[in-house]
């Protein structure tokens, strides 16, 4: 609203000319107004107020005075009795009530919600530490089952250097499985550890070859792979001495050994 | 919140205003026989201009004063001049009256005075008196440019508001404003003028 807006809306506030959105425009421009041009327009309106020129010249009536004292007299004292004494049209209206019902519910349904979100919380915990406890045991329980939970086994085949390890080649790089073997002079059985061996109709067997890697012996059948956990077996280890040269073939179901095909292959030692 | 600068507006009378509205909100009597005492004549003027009998116009001016006596706390003197809140409060009134009882401040009645309005030989005369100035008025008014004389007859003696005319007239409510505006600024001129003659 520019200055002479403002201005002509000053007039019209002072004779109660402007509606109510017409009002609450001037009031907010008379806020923004600079000082000066607020005293200006309250000078302004203050002589329009005074409407001489439009009103007629005639004086009220003396007992005028005394009929309006007294009619405010009443007024004030039917209010002190807990009359109304607000203004129906310039009071601005109260928010409507909100039921005390309502807000009972919605104070007890905000204390539910809490509580609810509290033990869902506890649950998504609890239950996260058990998945936890759950893994680690399950990979304790696995790692302990590649040597049935020897103890003294784990030792020597993490730490005796006189446990021989040998780890298994693939004769064809795009062969999955994998797999290592390891013997020591006090145990009576060899460990065979397979992982991620395809699953064959026949089996996997552990066989001694020669040096073009033709099977010349059979040690062990260990199986027809198919998992993805550690397979361990326990073989004899009575062939598997240094420098032996081992392999495993998968052998067809119901054929000689000697016609299996060989896909690991290792050295003792 | 008043600004500094607003709240140097209520210095001097601003002040002596305020504390007057207060005493009033707080239902002193002599506040309110002083109250009545600086403005019960203008109230009166503008009743008795716009209702259609003396009698009316006394009513009026009782309800204007138990309406005043209530809003009183909420009197703002950073925001108006007290004379310019006793008479937007009164028009307000006023027109609140006018529009209920669907009536219209007599223009024409300066040439028909209401029917049934009986008055004594002093009234009578008073209103002699008062019809005279109306009709200088309505003279004053006639002089007006078309646009400004509606406007001024319909929004300061009829009681609609500026949109409602603007509406009526499919005229947009600036130009409406503006009209009314200039048209009072003219009627005060033409009236001091007369008054100096």
């Amino acid at each position: 609203m520019n200055l002479q807006s403002l201005l002509e809306n000053a007039h019209l506030d002072a004779l109660g000319l402007l509606d109510e959105r017409e009002l609450a425009d001037y009031n907010f421009a008379f806020a923004a107004a600079p000082p000066a041009v607020q005293q200006q327009i309250h000078e302004e309106q203050a002589r329009w107020a005074n409407l001489d020129f439009l009103l007629p010249r005639v004086e009220p009536p003396a007992h005028l005075r005394a009929r309006v004292l007294d009619r405010l007299s009443a007024e004030i004292l039917r209010a002190q009795a807990g009359g109304d004494v607000s203004d129906d049209v310039y009071t601005m209206r109260p928010s409507k009530r909100v039921s005390p019902i309502w807000r009972l519910a919605a104070v007890s349904l905000i204390g539910v919600a809490g509580v609810l979100g509290a033990a869902f919380l506890n649950v998504v915990m609890f239950n996260a530490k058990l998945g936890d406890n759950m893994t680690d045991d399950g990979v304790t329980r696995s790692v302990l089952s590649i040597f049935d939970g020897d103890d003294a086994r784990i030792n020597q085949k993490l730490f005796d250097p006189s446990t021989l390890t040998s780890i298994f080649a693939a004769k064809d790089r795009a062969f999955t499985g994998v797999a290592c073997i390891s013997t020591h002079p006090d145990w009576e059985t060899a460990t065979l550890n397979m992982r991620n061996m395809p699953a064959i109709e026949g089996s996997y067997h552990l066989v001694l070859v020669d040096a073009d890697n033709r099977i010349v012996q059979d040690v062990a059948n260990v199986g027809r792979g198919g998992t993805k956990r550690i397979d361990t077996h326990k073989v004899g280890n009575e062939l598997l001495v240094p420098g032996v040269r081992i392999a495993i073939a998968s052998v067809a179901s119901g054929a000689d050994f000697t016609t299996g095909e060989v896909v690991l292959s290792a050295k003792m030692g | 919140m008043a600004s500094d600068g607003s709240r140097n507006l209520a210095e001097g009378r601003g002040g002596v205003d305020l504390a007057l509205m207060k005493r009033v909100a707080a239902s002193e009597e002599s506040a309110i026989a002083e109250l009545y005492d600086r403005f019960g004549s203008l109230v009166f003027r503008m009743a008795y201009q716009a209702m259609p009998t003396r009698s009316e116009a006394e009513d009026a001016v009782q309800e204007v004063f138990v309406r005043l006596w209530k809003t009183a706390a909420r009197y703002d003197e950073c925001r108006s001049a007290l004379v310019t809140w006793v008479m937007l409060i009164s028009r307000r009134h006023l027109v609140d009256k006018l529009r209920r009882n669907k009536a219209r401040l007599r223009t024409s009645s300066i040439e028909q005075p209401a029917a049934g309005s009986i008055e004594s030989g002093n009234d009578a005369a008073s209103r002699v008196d008062v019809q005279e100035t109306m009709k200088a008025l309505m003279q004053r008014i006639d002089q007006l440019p078309d646009l400004q004389k509606t406007v001024v007859t319909r929004a300061y003696l009829g009681g609609q508001t500026l949109r409602q005319i603007g509406e009526e007239l499919n005229t947009p409510l600036g130009t409406i404003k503006s009209a009314l505006s200039r048209a009072l600024v003219r009627l005060r001129e033409r009236s001091g003028e007369e008054l100096a003659l």
